[in-house]
């Protein structure tokens, strides 16, 4: 009789993701709910003796890198923070157990004894709750900042090694880390400060590289740059910083939207953003029905006097 | 080099999503092919020009759905096949797609056309689930690799490129295999004037499950929406006036002292 609830667990680069962390502080309290024993499975070693500080049973997977593998027999929920490891697992293990498989919820709750999700449906236009058919696993991730990250309960959890389950037929031949990629994922930022059109030029997204330095050493929190779609088919930014949709869809506790204009399909990746301040050098810039907070001004001087006013403060 | 592509048609961007009670959304009637899907369309029309081959487009849904298969025709696919039967209608709706349905029935295609490779989009834009190709690769038990941004095929084989967590990856995959496409990856043709007239009067057949040789069974709603709203996400705006520096300041203290959020 499955009565596990597995966390899927990782790391990236020795700590482990934020978004783990989240779902493993929730982890318990839904597991029982369930009426479940929470459990987990870690992606390398640092992952799983931080998974252990949490719960009872952890799997450790050892050369996780070559995942698919199968899913635990006695597990009734499989829950992950997104990620794109998690894109690639979990359809895999629901297909693979016949299992109920929603990705990228923004809530996850327990009614009435069974658990119920939300996510946003048609590009985020609209907004859906959603029921598993019972009897089969369910396999959900959620997104960052869904669950708040607590300290660990003070658990010493059993680590279980295991070998994963090679796919076939895969062989990675290299994988190239840039120095420079070891940045803040633009979904697990808790500020984002995101660049449009309005910046001009590739090169100017350095007052943003500075103003979200400057933030990240004066709050400590995750700071990360985003860009529109305009920059992005421009080649001025990396599509994995592209925020709204056919990109990354973003919840920081603070937006900022920079010389951005707030076309639809970026307004559909930030309304779960709590805070979202516009500056914006065009007052009728649709941008600024979707913010909390707006500049009008030019985002080359506003951005370098934001980041001395976050010095000086 | 016999290749498949899965492709989806979606509500536009621009379509207007209506709440009509808490249980049910209409969608204005404006579709185009997923983005992701164009790409993969691209990719395979490349592979078939550069290895020969050929380019087979697959889509599930109602008839409407056709339209995403004639935009393959008039770039270059030669054949193509709508899926569709009454037992999909409720896991494939204008609103919701249940992804191991559908994953079910493209494997059952799959099996049946016979294939060295699937391309598809890494994910559709409406439920931009990313679900259905990493499910059909598992049901069909092949390799996979998703939101590839370079493909070269090789003997045998295939070499794809696929940045992840700001590492770029080579990885060679054996064929048969699934791949699924990333921005960046291409920039999708225009189909020619011509072509696109010879495409709309092409007859668009449809299979069914019968067909397919799929049990009823294997169509079931795994995951089901049972409400629905559609957000406002307009907020009310409060602009600061002044100087750079002066607005800036003004900003930072009214985040901090209104929002907690510096």
């Amino acid at each position: 009789m499955p009565d596990k609830l597995y966390v899927i667990v990782e790391s990236n680069g020795g700590e482990i993701r934020s978004v783990s962390r989240e779902v493993l502080s929730a982890a318990r309290g839904i597991a029982g709910e369930l009426g479940l024993t929470a459990a987990a499975v870690a992606t390398n070693a640092d992952a799983a003796s931080e998974a252990a500080k949490y719960v009872t049973h952890v799997v450790h997977l050892t050369n996780a890198g070559l995942i698919p593998t199968p899913l635990p027999e006695d597990a009734a929920v499989v829950l992950a923070g997104s990620s794109p490891l998690a894109r690639d697992l979990l359809p895999y293990l629901a297909a693979a157990s016949a299992g109920c498989y929603l990705g990228d919820c923004t809530a996850l709750r327990v009614e009435a004894g069974v658990l119920v999700a939300e996510r946003p449906m048609l590009g985020g236009k609209a907004a859906g709750t959603f029921a598993f058919e019972p009897d089969r696993p369910i396999v959900v991730s959620v997104r960052a900042h869904v669950f708040a990250a607590s300290d660990p309960p003070g658990v010493s959890g059993e680590i279980i090694e295991q070998a994963a389950v090679e796919s076939k037929g895969i062989e990675v031949l290299s994988s190239d880390r840039a120095a420079e990629d070891r940045r803040v994922d633009v979904t697990e930022g808790d500020i984002v400060v995101a660049g449009g059109r309005g910046l001009k030029s590739a090169d100017n997204f350095a007052v943003l590289e500075e103003l979200a330095g400057t933030l990240a050493n004066a709050t400590g929190g995750a700071v990360a740059v985003g860009a529109s779609r305009a920059v992005v088919d421009a080649k001025w930014r990396p599509y994995e910083e592209q925020v709204g949709k056919s990109g990354k869809s973003v919840a920081p506790k603070l937006y900022f939207a920079v010389g951005i204009s707030g076309q639809i399909h970026h307004i559909l990746g930030i309304d779960r953003a709590q805070v979202v301040v516009a500056i914006n050098s065009d007052p009728d810039a649709p941008i600024f029905k979707y913010a909390d907070y707006g500049i009008v001004g030019d985002a080359l001087q506003v951005i370098p006097a934001l980041t001395e006013a976050i010095k000086s403060a | 080099m016999k290749i498949l592509v899965f492709v989806k048609q979606v509500p536009d961007t621009e379509a207007l999503v209506e709440a009509l009670d808490d249980s049910s959304l209409k969608v204005e009637e404006k579709f185009e092919m997923s983005f992701f899907d164009t790409l993969a369309v691209e990719e395979a029309l490349r592979l078939k020009e550069k290895h020969g081959g050929t380019v087979t487009a697959v889509t599930v849904g109602p008839e409407r759905a056709g339209e995403v298969l004639r935009t393959c025709l008039a770039l270059g696919a030669d054949s193509v096949f709508r899926i569709w039967d009454e037992a999909l209608a409720p896991v494939v709706t204008d609103v919701f797609t249940d992804s191991l349905s559908v994953a079910r029935v493209l494997a059952a295609v799959a099996k049946h056309l016979g294939f060295d490779l699937i391309l598809c989009g890494k994910q559709a834009l409406d439920d931009d689930a990313a679900a259905v190709g990493v499910m059909t690769a598992a049901l069909l038990e092949i390799p996979f690799v998703t939101a590839v941004t370079s493909v070269k095929a090789e003997e045998g084989s295939i070499r794809v490129k696929q940045k992840r967590d700001g590492a770029e990856r080579e990885i060679k995959c054996e064929l048969p295999a699934l791949l699924s496409a990333e921005k960046g990856l291409n920039e999708p043709r225009q189909p020619q004037v011509m072509k696109v007239m010879k495409a709309a009067r092409a007859k668009i057949d449809a299979m069914d499950l019968a067909a397919l040789k799929i049990q009823a069974d294997a169509i079931i709603s795994t995951v089901k929406p049972v409400s629905f709203t559609v957000p406002d996400k307009a907020r009310s705006i409060s602009i600061i006036e002044g100087e750079p520096a002066d607005a800036a300041a003004e900003l930072v203290r009214r985040l901090r002292e209104e929002r907690q959020a510096l």
